[in-house]
């Protein structure tokens, strides 16, 4: 066998995902089959199971990449901003400022959604997706913590219980956004002032 | 052919459907076949055309029944309320005491999720979502901050549609998580959230 580099490695990987994602985005995640992906991606069935050996793998991975280079984003902002408050509307702004019909975003969140479901039928699946909401519930959590040392935010507000909420909003305008009527961003921003104003020591 | 009488073709019909609801929220609607569904239900072949004539048909009329079976009693509890506020809290709380979901609703919710989705590359599907949801859910909640506002319970430059998807969009996403999740709080979520709707729209 050729030595392969590690750049190689990760082109290859990327072309399997890319592929992957446009497969589950076209028939659904539950529908699409690894056979599918091969044929899509114009590579050998042994090939992309040297990377890959299901179609969960693929989706978690795409998945993680996604969180992960969130992440790097938020936290590249927080170190800018000074104030808890300024965080938490950063992070409501991210969400603000996607397009809510961009074909290519509603298919991300489909899919997305699509896993989720797919995942209560797998206990190892929803581990995985359990894991990933508690760095994201962490997140906001340790901002509400923060905000409260800093009396910013009110004292008795049960920070875990807010950060969850916080994702819960972002969940609810992201699944309603499949229906073409759906005010996207007006719903959001009603949203983020009564979520701001209740945190904020008065 | 021996008279069958109305109510026993009823119990027949939400017989095949429930099942069929079982059969979707274990493996999802396009993996199920017709084969599955027959099997599952324990009738004939036969038995399930006389009602449906297609898995899509059972699909959509299980749809349909699903969400008139989520809005209903919740209709019926608030005729009995008398102040709009009051209502606007019992929406809130109905969601609050499904806990824990029985497999049934579970199951119902799964479904309604699945087909939500699945809707957004087949415009059919979409089309008989956008009317149940407009029709029954959206329009349920409209409808109530319409009169509060009328009746000078609420705040008068409270934006009716805005805040009945800020409902809807809300309560959808908790019960989502609380299928994946249910370890999670997701009642004192669901509580505190009708706090902060309650301190915005009242006057």
């Amino acid at each position: 066998m050729p030595i392969v580099s590690e750049e190689y490695k990760e082109e290859k990987k990327e072309q399997i995902l890319d592929s992957a994602f446009e497969c589950f985005a076209k028939k659904g995640f539950q529908t699409a089959t690894m056979d599918d992906i091969v044929a899509h991606c114009g590579m050998s069935k042994g090939a992309i199971y040297n990377y890959f050996s299901s179609k969960e793998e693929i989706y978690l991975d795409l998945l993680t990449r996604a969180t992960d280079k969130n992440f790097v984003q938020y936290h590249k902002h927080f170190a800018k901003h000074r104030t808890a408050s300024s965080k938490i509307d950063y992070l409501f702004n991210a969400y603000l400022s996607a397009n809510p019909i961009d074909r290519n975003r509603l298919e991300y969140i489909v899919v997305f959604y699509e896993f989720n479901l797919h995942s209560t039928r797998d206990p190892d699946l929803l581990q995985q997706l359990h894991e990933r909401k508690r760095k994201l519930v962490a997140l906001v959590n340790d901002i509400i913590q923060e905000g409260q040392e800093q009396g910013e935010f009110k004292q008795d507000i049960p920070s875990q219980l807010y950060a969850e909420r916080f994702w819960t909003i972002i969940d609810g305008v992201n699944l309603h956004a499949v229906y073409d009527e759906f005010p996207y961003y007006d719903v959001l921003r009603e949203l983020k002032d009564m979520y701001l104003e209740e945190l904020k020591s008065e | 052919m021996p008279i069958v009488s109305e109510e026993h073709k009823r119990q027949r019909r939400n017989h095949i459907l429930l099942s069929a609801q079982h059969c979707f929220a274990k493996k999802g609607y396009h993996i199920t076949s017709m084969d599955q569904l027959v099997q599952h239900s324990g009738l004939s072949r036969g038995a399930i055309y006389n009602y449906f004539k297609s898995k899509e048909e059972i699909y959509l009329e299980l749809m349909k029944g699903i969400v008139t079976r989520e809005i209903e009693p919740i209709e019926s509890q608030i005729k009995t309320l008398p102040t709009n506020l009051e209502k606007i809290a019992y929406l809130f709380d109905h969601y609050y005491q499904l806990e824990p979901m029985c497999e049934e609703q579970k199951e119902a919710f799964f479904v309604q999720l699945d087909f939500q989705l699945s809707a957004s590359r087949n415009p059919d599907m979409m089309t008989l979502l956008d009317e149940l949801h407009k029709n029954m859910k959206f329009e349920l909640v409209k409808s109530i901050l319409q009169e509060g506002k009328e009746a000078g319970e609420l705040k008068l430059n409270i934006h009716i549609d805005i805040y009945t998807h800020m409902f809807w969009s809300f309560i959808d996403a908790a019960n989502m998580q609380r299928i994946l999740f249910p370890e999670l709080p997701y009642q004192s979520i669901i509580r505190d959230q009708k706090q902060s709707f309650l301190t915005k729209i009242t006057k």
